[in-house]
């Protein structure tokens, strides 16, 4: 597995645009990952997930989604890795140990281990639980345990935090050492420091002296921290980590340009999910969002984006959808999360060409407008 | 259904609506194998229709349907006349453009809706009176108004309104329901704008009654309608006195049309009435059955929601062909079953593919005059210990077929 990088300054702005390699398939950045909960993209079964094209060939599966079912034991008995057992068998999967799907429960973890929460509750994972839970996963990649907090969290806490998360990457790391089986998955260091500025320094710095992969920053989330707060603190972090080495950030919520460009080095893997929004039954348009619960679809056979090439928008009106919707079909949350998944694939897609042709700036004027 | 519709317009004039041709007949049995030419497709029977009330399939596409291989499906008109409506059906073009599917559909007259779903209805000689479930007004929906409604739709086979009784109700009910539902059939014949390019069905009541059958099935084959549907059963009867209303049933009915067997789905029971010849099948069970966990196979069902299956690293059935079987094991459907709604999808899939295999079965075999063997082995592989429902034995003897 490797990574290619090229750095391309763009009036004060140096954008990546890189390649990440696993024996014939590629993952090209920036891009994003698609999300998965127990192996499910939520709403698709995999027929559907195939009518998009270019989907990255590695699923991000958080472990809380998988921790409890199907759990150790099942995945052990399986023998054949998760991706596997979760019928990605041509792909390959990606473990964080945080889902921010949820509500941070930062409070709850300790020296030796982080709380993960479950449908039936919580569950303590030391750094050895979980890289053993990992083993029997063979993943492609997986995130280093950590114990992320909010930017409004306490100095201490938040450079408790960052000690922890250190410790924890140590031991992970110290565990692969010794596992021939891990030697195959790549470790992502996970990168904290909540609001703080020196604290995000001293983590991005320290990460950066251990044989990691790759780095994924950490309490950016929308939940987590204010958009002003990102863009400070986003390039005073990266500049603290090797310009060879890919980034992936968590949980940013919506495509937001003015993040890619604001921050000096822009991050290789975005993480996106299509879930919050179909669920809300919004979808994205041309980075707008409509909500089509509103009786002004009720006799809009339109597609949701005219001249858009997904198989909803081929296929199916708009007076359709918002018929499913607001009869609770569950067909409505199939066609959403389909449409707004090709929204966001093609959305880096097009980030990507304005940054090989050099158009970034046209790209941004038609965003901003 | 406030307001009236004129009808949804049809897009090919053809001279007839339906065409009718018998394959094939076993040379033991009652079963024959047709092709029904239906405006937007051709069907092949015997064929068993999946329900989607909505205009959608409980979660599946149009495409995940005519990919599993259906020809024609059933809309709910009680659900479809009440949301979206008659009028946004018409300026949708009908229910085929607005689901966006593009082969057969057959709507049922929404009376059966009214009946179970709804504590006030009330039956007169107008129709069905109801109170709506949305407000406090009291709607009635007449035979005019059901094919008003359906013609706006749009299917491919409309049902006439039928008073509907319970197949256990006795005594002069049944009676008056029969009498009625053959003046309901006159009243929607003369409603019906859409000849055509759609086809009425009558439907014969008459209850467990044989004489009521028979005088029901003598009055509307006089109507001379494209198809009959057989009403007033699957509601909890004597599985004995079911098999021998419907074996009366196929033995009047006129060769030449389809029978449609109303609200019929379990393996067993396609196999045994198809052996009396029926042609045409609908049932919800199938796809409710997937959203409670429940897999359909040949040798019965797997609850796929317990334990037992927890490490089962076998798929649902190895020789079935669906994307579910072939993609995931029962230990994986085990561990999403309780939190992802793809699981009642990835159900529903092998769900419907089993019974759109065992159907294709039947008319293969049929075709190849080995249906009696068929349904030997059929029934071998369901009771593996030979511990066969009586009734089953008994209507298959009936028809020649000795299990």
């Amino acid at each position: 597995m490797n990574f290619k990088v090229r750095v391309i300054d763009l009036a004060g702005s140096c954008c990546r645009l890189g390649a990440l390699q696993f024996g014939t398939k590629v993952v090209e950045t920036p891009g994003c990952l698609i999300y998965n909960r127990s192996g499910v993209v939520p709403h698709l079964t995999p027929d559907i997930l195939e009518t998009l094209d270019n989907v990255p060939p590695i699923m991000h599966t958080p472990l809380a989604s998988i921790i409890e079912e199907p759990g150790l034991i099942k995945l052990r008995g399986y023998g054949k890795g998760l991706a596997s057992f979760i019928g990605y068998k041509d792909n390959s999967v990606y473990i964080s140990a945080s889902d921010y799907q949820g509500e941070a429960m930062y409070q709850y973890n300790e020296n030796k281990s982080i709380s993960v929460w479950t449908k039936t509750g919580r569950t303590k994972v030391t750094p050895d639980d979980y890289s053993k839970f990992v083993e029997v996963c063979r993943p492609s990649w997986y995130q280093s345990l950590c114990d992320t907090v909010p930017a409004n969290a306490s100095i201490k806490r938040t450079r408790k935090s960052v000690d922890r998360t250190l410790e924890f990457l140590d031991q992970c790391l110290k565990y692969r050492e010794k596992h021939d089986s891990l030697k195959t998955s790549e470790l992502w260091a996970a990168v904290e420091g909540g609001g703080l500025v020196d604290e995000r320094q001293r983590s991005a710095k320290e990460s950066a002296t251990r044989p990691v992969f790759g780095f994924t920053l950490e309490g950016f989330g929308s939940d987590q921290m204010n958009v002003e707060t990102i863009f400070e603190l986003l390039p005073l972090t990266t500049q603290n980590l090797p310009v060879e080495k890919p980034r992936l950030i968590h949980a940013i919520g919506s495509p937001t340009i003015n993040s890619l460009s604001r921050s000096s080095k822009l991050t290789e893997v975005e993480e996106e999910n299509g879930n919050d929004s179909s669920n809300d039954q919004d979808r994205t348009a041309t980075f707008s969002l409509l909500n089509l619960r509103e009786d002004r679809y009720n006799e809009d056979f339109s597609p949701l984006v005219s001249g858009c090439k997904c198989f909803v928008c081929s296929n199916h009106t708009r007076a359709y959808i918002h018929h499913l919707i607001i009869n609770n079909e569950m067909l409505g949350g199939v066609l959403l999360m389909t449409h707004n998944l090709f929204q966001y694939i093609e959305f880096f897609r097009c980030i990507r060409t304005s940054l090989k042709n050099n158009k970034w700036k046209e790209l941004r004027k038609l965003f901003d407008a | 259904m406030t307001s009236p519709a004129s009808g949804t317009a049809c897009s090919s004039a053809i001279s007839r609506a339906l065409s009718f041709k018998l394959v094939a007949e076993c040379s033991t049995s009652k079963a024959r194998a047709c092709l029904i030419t239906l405006p937007k497709c051709s069907v092949e029977s015997p064929v068993f229709m999946p329900v989607g009330t909505k205009g959608t399939m409980k979660g599946l596409t149009s495409k995940q349907l005519e990919d599993i291989g259906f020809q024609i499906i059933l809309g709910n008109t009680y659900h479809l006349g009440t949301n979206p409506g008659p009028e946004l059906m018409e300026k949708a073009n009908g229910l085929h453009d607005f689901m966006n599917w593009k082969r057969s559909i057959l709507t049922d007259s929404g009376g059966y809706q009214m009946v179970s779903l709804l504590d006030l209805a009330e039956i007169t000689e107008e129709g069905v009176k109801f109170a709506s479930p949305y407000s406090d007004d009291m709607l009635l929906l007449t035979p005019e108004r059901s094919i008003e409604i359906q013609n706006s739709i749009g299917a491919d086979i409309i049902m006439q309104l039928d008073d509907v009784v319970a197949s256990t109700t006795e005594g002069p009910r049944v009676e008056e329901a029969m009498h009625r539902t053959i003046r309901w059939l006159d009243r929607c014949i003369t409603a019906h704008k859409n000849m055509h390019c759609q086809n009425l069905f009558c439907i014969v009541q008459g209850g467990l009654d044989m004489d009521l059958r028979r005088k029901c099935v003598e009055e509307i084959v006089k109507r001379d309608t494209p198809g009959i549907a057989i009403g007033g059963l699957s509601g909890g009867e004597d599985k004995q006195v079911f098999w021998k209303v419907v074996d009366l049933c196929t033995s009047l009915l006129p060769k030449n049309k389809p029978r449609y067997l109303m609200g019929v789905g379990y393996a067993v029971d396609l196999v045994v009435c198809s052996a009396l010849g029926v042609d045409m099948y609908d049932c919800v069970y199938p796809t409710r059955t997937a959203r409670f966990g429940t897999a359909l196979v040949p040798w019965g069902q797997l609850r796929l929601k317990q334990s037992q299956y927890s490490m089962d690293f076998d798929p649902i059935d190895k020789n079935c062909p669906c994307l579910t079987c072939k993609t995931y094991t029962r230990a994986y459907l085990n561990s999403i079953i309780k939190q992802e709604t793809v699981a009642c999808h990835l159900l529903s899939i092998h769900n419907l593919t089993y019974q759109k295999q065992l159907m294709e079965s039947i008319r293969k075999n049929i075709i190849q005059n080995t249906f009696p063997q068929f349904v030997k082995d059929f029934m071998k592989e369901m009771f593996p210990d030979g511990n066969y429902p009586q009734w089953a034995v008994d209507a298959l003897a009936s028809v020649n077929i000795q299990l």
